[in-house]
């Protein structure tokens, strides 16, 4: 069976989206990545993700670094769990991490 | 008094999620690019009016698009076009790029709007079930 490839955009406010990616085969997520986009004065900035690809889970949270940081006590679940459990994650806290990020800009 | 901005609410959300459930389930149903929405049945009404659609069909099959030209081509003023477009680019459907003077407006991907799901409180679910009259019972 083919691989699905999916690319959606989840808007949360006319200033903040969810770029979503997933991979598909035989109805299982086999790699996805959540990408928060906030723009800020005009301009789109990448404040938070988090993927599976290159092997292994890990976010990035670009106000610290973008330094993949490995979330390996998921990687015992689906993940289209994780992939769930992700975007609630970020429409949880997308205004915190917009927060923290506009904070390192300025 | 400055209007307030669409911001996606909790249920509407859960929608999306619901949306996703299906992707994974049968992913050669949906489609492989687009904008994910989730509005209540009045709000979409409200969102998306005929001129709004017309505008969306406009830029859909023309882009790169000027508001000047929507505005003629639909023989509208453009305040009432710019307001419209304005929506349109808040919900992530339309996007504008500033090209010297001229504003260009274009449809980068299609659009799935996604109804809400309505949560009935066990109060409202023992209501609905009380006005329904029984059913008669074949013996």
């Amino acid at each position: 069976m083919d691989m699905n490839k999916k690319e959606y955009i989840v808007p949360l406010t006319p200033t903040d989206v969810i770029d979503v990616k997933l991979f598909i085969k035989k109805n299982e997520v086999v790699k996805f990545s959540l990408n928060y986009r906030a723009e800020i004065e005009g301009v789109w900035y990448q404040v938070y993700r988090v993927d599976s690809y290159h092997g292994y889970l890990h976010e990035q949270k670009f106000w610290i670094s973008p330094e993949p940081i490995k979330l390996p006590y998921l990687e015992i679940y689906q993940l289209s769990y994780v992939f769930k459990l992700y975007m609630i994650e970020i429409k949880n806290n997308f205004k915190r991490y917009r927060e923290l990020y506009e904070k390192v800009m300025r | 008094m400055e209007k307030k901005k669409y911001e996606m609410k909790d249920e509407e959300f859960g929608s999306v999620l619901g949306f996703f459930d299906n992707v994974f389930k049968n992913p050669t149903k949906y489609p492989d690019r687009c904008v994910v929405l989730s509005l209540k049945n009045e709000d979409m009404t409200k969102i998306f009016t005929p001129k709004r659609l017309g505008l969306i069909e406009l830029i859909k099959r023309k882009q790169p698009m000027t508001v000047a030209k929507l505005a003629k081509i639909t023989e509208r003023k453009v305040e009432g076009v710019i307001r419209d477009v304005n929506i349109l680019k808040d919900f992530h459907i339309v996007q504008h790029e500033k090209k010297g003077k001229e504003i260009m407006l274009t449809m980068k991907q299609d659009f799935i709007v996604i109804p809400t799901a309505r949560i009935m409180a066990f109060k409202e679910i023992k209501e609905a079930a009380a006005a329904r009259k029984p059913e008669a019972v074949a013996i």
